[in-house]
Parts: structure tokens; sequence; C-alpha cells
């Protein structure tokens, strides 16, 4: 059995913790990275990865829900909901800031590393590996920014290294996450004894 | 009888049971929970856990709610507000017996 702090922060974070959904939208983002080059049609993308990337959202939620239960009004605050709700204006909002500045991302990164930093969990020190992939984030993003491409390579293009960072990183960090319920939730049924 | 053995003999049998801790600790960081996640969680039987559940509601801790979610039957288990206080008042004193042990510990 999980000590009862990992019983409390699992509940807690139930929700959050369902990390292959997040493994979805990494491989989306991952997508999008590629669709930016011309490596898969837009139509493609619009058509096929997005509905894919939903359906995949959906199914995977009804899995953990069959899978380990369901856990009704966690905890936790209002913050996770207010940071999702602010997300995607948040990324949108940075992808315009960028276009306007130029060529060169600097607004999108640190919205994504940002968002990869509200996942973890300080006090507890749980969860410590989005603090790890957003550091991750803006280096690589940076080390890649000061790097003399030759012309033509496909690292010049930032908006594409922005999404294919962001896209691995929520693929590392959902597999955590999910690493991280599965060992807690994953417990060996006991034999039936008497309870006192 | 000194005073932290005094209150470990004093401590509700009833919440302290490690099953039924864990079982509380969980039902107390959300509104409700299922059976099918307790049982993951605690890694109990469905045997052993519905056993544990009735003591916990016999003893007006927790409330049981039997759905169906479709065609599919679903247990729904939440704290009575009673529930909530013994579940934060057994941590609250299981912290002070920590206190005491190490103040034990260091001879004090």
């Amino acid at each position: 059995m999980a000590t009862l702090e990992q019983v409390k922060f699992v509940t807690e974070q139930y929700n959050e913790l369902q990390g292959l959904r997040w493994v979805i939208w990494g491989f989306v983002c991952i997508a999008i990275a590629l669709e930016d080059v011309g490596v898969i049609p837009k139509a493609a993308l619009l058509l096929a990865v997005l509905p894919l990337g939903m359906a995949g959202f959906i199914g995977v939620t009804a899995w953990y829900m069959r899978r380990y239960g369901t856990v009704v009004g966690a905890k936790r605050g209002y913050g996770p909901y207010a940071w999702s709700l602010l997300a995607i204006p948040a990324l949108i909002g940075g992808m315009l800031i960028d276009k306007y500045l130029g060529t060169r991302p600097f607004v999108m990164p640190l919205i994504f590393a940002l968002w990869f930093l509200m996942q973890v969990d300080m006090a507890g020190q749980r969860r410590m590996y989005y603090l790890w992939l957003s550091l991750a984030m803006i280096i690589v993003n940076h080390a890649v920014g000061v790097t003399a491409w030759p012309q033509g390579s496909v690292l010049l293009n930032r908006t594409f290294v922005t999404w294919m960072l962001a896209g691995a990183a929520m693929i590392a960090g959902g597999w955590f996450d999910h690493l991280l319920l599965a060992r807690t939730l994953g417990g060996k049924v006991t034999e039936d004894v008497r309870t006192v | 009888m000194s005073e932290p053995f005094k209150q470990i003999a004093e401590l509700d049998r009833l919440v302290h049971d490690s099953s039924r801790l864990a079982i509380l600790t969980a039902l107390a960081a959300c509104a409700s929970a299922d059976f099918l996640y307790l049982s993951s969680l605690t890694g109990l039987s469905k045997g052993n856990l519905s056993s544990h559940l009735s003591k916990l509601e016999a003893g007006g801790l927790i409330v049981i709610t039997k759905q169906f979610i479709g065609k599919k039957p679903n247990t729904l288990v939440s704290l009575t507000p009673e529930g909530r206080a013994a579940t934060e008042k057994h941590w609250e004193e299981l912290e002070r017996l920590k206190q005491y042990a190490t103040k034990w510990g260091k001879g004090e």
C-alpha cells in the first residue's frame, strides 16, 4: 500500500496525474511542428491528427476510469483549473507576440516552460521532473537559437523547435505522471483476511 | 500511565486501522471516490474493502451511495461531516504523538 502522504497527494491530483492524456497532446504538438516545416500537410493535421488526438484523449480518460476508478471534487484549489483555462489564450497570445517581434519565438517557449513549472509540487517535492523539463526546454531552446545552423536547416525555424520541444516535454512529463499514478494505484490486491 | 501512552490508548481504533486510515485520508482529500478507486489505492480485495467500508459506515464516518452509470453499477463513497472531523482529529493526535516521541528520543 502507498504511504498516507502519497494517498493524499494522488487523490488530490488524480486528474492531473492521468499522464497518458498529455502524452497524446505531446504527439499532437510534434505533428503541429512537422506541419510547420511541411512534413505533414495542413489538411492532414486538421482532419486526421487533431480529431485523433481528441478521440485519444477521451479514450484514455475512459480507460483511467475503468482501470483505476473515479474521484469527484479533488481538493486542490482552483489554480490548475484557472491555469488550464488561461493556457490556450496565453499560447495564442504568445504566438501573436512572437509573430509581431519577428522570427525568433521568445514568449511561447516561456509560456510552455511556465505551464510545466505550474505542475511541480514544490512543498512535497513531487513531480519535480517538470522543473527539470521546463529548465531543459529553456536551455535547449536557447542553445538551438544561438547555434549557427546551415541554410535551410529546419532548426532555423524557431516555431518548429518550440513545438517539438514542448511536445517532447509533454510526452516525458505525461509518462512520468502516469508512472507515479500507476505505482501508487497499482498495489497488489491482498488476500481476503478478517478485519478487526 | 504516562501522557503519550495514554494518548495511544485513547486513539480511535475504528479510524486508526491502517487500511481504514488510508480510506479516510483519501476521502478527506476529495468530495467522493468510487469503490474501484479505493480498491486500487489500498490494494484491498473487494471483500476486505467492503468489510472496512461497512465498519466505517456503521460508525457514521462515511456514506455509501449506490448508483448506475449507464448499465454499470457504481458505488460512491464520501465522508460524513463527523467522518471528516474524526479524520482531522486523528491526524492531529498522531502529529502530537510524533512530537512526544521526538522529545522522548532526545531525552527531554
